[in-house]
């Protein structure tokens, strides 16, 4: 009978022992691979919110905030490009994934490591007239992005009689740098406000 | 006195002329300002990629990151003064983002190879461990058999 429960005892420890020697190879096994790979852009307006700007005014300053999150298992290069189009010129599209085929005004590069975040701050502020000749068309100058005037002329926006007011589109769309081509490509991912240019 | 007069006139034009040949800034064009925009993009896009490497070869990557970023940022400067048409601030937006970048590479190597090190030492424990457990249950086994024949024969 004292065999027996030696015997059991023996078993026991045998199998936690060795249990306990294999647990670095057990941990390589039971460690759960990452199956979801991708990146999350979205867009804060000033309170860091989805409070955005709609009505706009000449000169104005508005604080926007680019949120980036990687989740694609190693750190990763990316692009914004800053774009911006009246109501009937070329948009991103999300059902072909393509982007818009206008040139982009300005582009702000970072890299951002694995699962983590980046905030960039954006400060807008346009500028812009109503056309001399034709007052149902305003005449688009400059979009002033973090201090530096980018040129958007001579993109003009029509007077939208539905909406009542000058409508402009302001989008940014994220690219990523692809290893095998060492190009930027379109990551399928945009953000857009839609804007009453007041006057 | 008219000699000494000379002398000073004199040192005051060479001095001027030094100032003004080593301590004028830099005024860049369009196409050194797209140059140096485009040697940056090149360099940063090297660096990351010995970055990237590190990181799969399992090394921590986060202290790279932030140098990466910093000349990341300082292009974005430079492209956006490109774009306004402000040549001489991006010319030297995009030289302050390739200093910043300076023995990034090497930095990175080290990190590899240290990420590289880790893993074979990894890999003995790992085999260790496997040849261990298996071992002991061997061992235990043989020891179960023995007190198993002890407790027919009695």
């Amino acid at each position: 009978m004292a065999l027996q429960q030696y015997k059991t005892l023996l078993l026991v420890v045998t199998v936690v022992l060795a249990l306990f020697v294999a647990s670095p190879a057990i941990q390589q096994l039971v460690a759960v691979p990452q199956t979801t790979y991708l990146t999350e852009l979205s867009l804060f307006g000033s309170y860091h919110n989805a409070t955005y700007p709609y009505n706009v005014t000449v000169g104005q300053n508005y604080p926007l905030y680019l949120n980036v999150e990687n989740r694609l298992g190693s750190c990763a290069y990316y692009l914004i490009e800053v774009k911006f189009r009246n109501q009937t010129q070329s948009a991103p599209d999300s059902f072909n994934h393509t982007s818009s085929d206008l040139s982009s005004l300005g582009k702000i590069s970072f890299i951002v490591a694995n699962n983590e975040a980046m905030q960039l701050p954006i400060d807008i502020s346009f500028q812009y007239k109503l056309d001399g000749n034709n007052k149902d068309q305003l005449d688009m100058q400059n979009i002033i992005v973090n201090g530096f005037s980018l040129s958007v002329s001579p993109t003009t926006i029509a007077w939208d009689p539905q909406r009542i007011g000058y409508y402009g589109n302001l989008f940014f769309e994220l690219w990523i740098f692809n290893d095998t081509t060492n190009a930027f490509q379109y990551n399928q991912r945009y953000v857009s406000l839609w804007l009453n240019m007041t006057t | 006195m008219i000699k000494g007069l000379k002398t000073f006139v004199i040192t005051i034009v060479i001095l001027f002329i030094t100032t003004a040949l080593f301590a004028s800034p830099v005024f860049a064009d369009q196409n050194s300002a797209q140059t140096a925009i485009i040697s940056a993009q090149n360099n940063l896009k090297t660096c990351y990629d010995a970055a990237k490497q590190a990181q799969t070869a399992g090394a921590n990557v986060d202290p790279l990151m932030a140098t990466l970023n910093d000349a990341a940022g300082l292009l974005s400067e430079a492209q956006l003064a490109y774009a306004s048409n402000d040549y001489n601030s991006a010319y030297n937006y995009a030289t302050q983002s390739q200093s910043k970048l300076n023995g990034f590479t090497s930095q990175a190597s080290a990190l590899q190879q240290n990420a590289i090190n880790n893993d074979n030492q990894n890999f003995i424990t790992l085999v260790s461990s496997v040849i261990g457990s298996v071992a002991i249950l061997c061992v235990g086994i043989a020891a179960w058999v023995t007190l198993n024949r002890k407790q027919r024969k009695t």
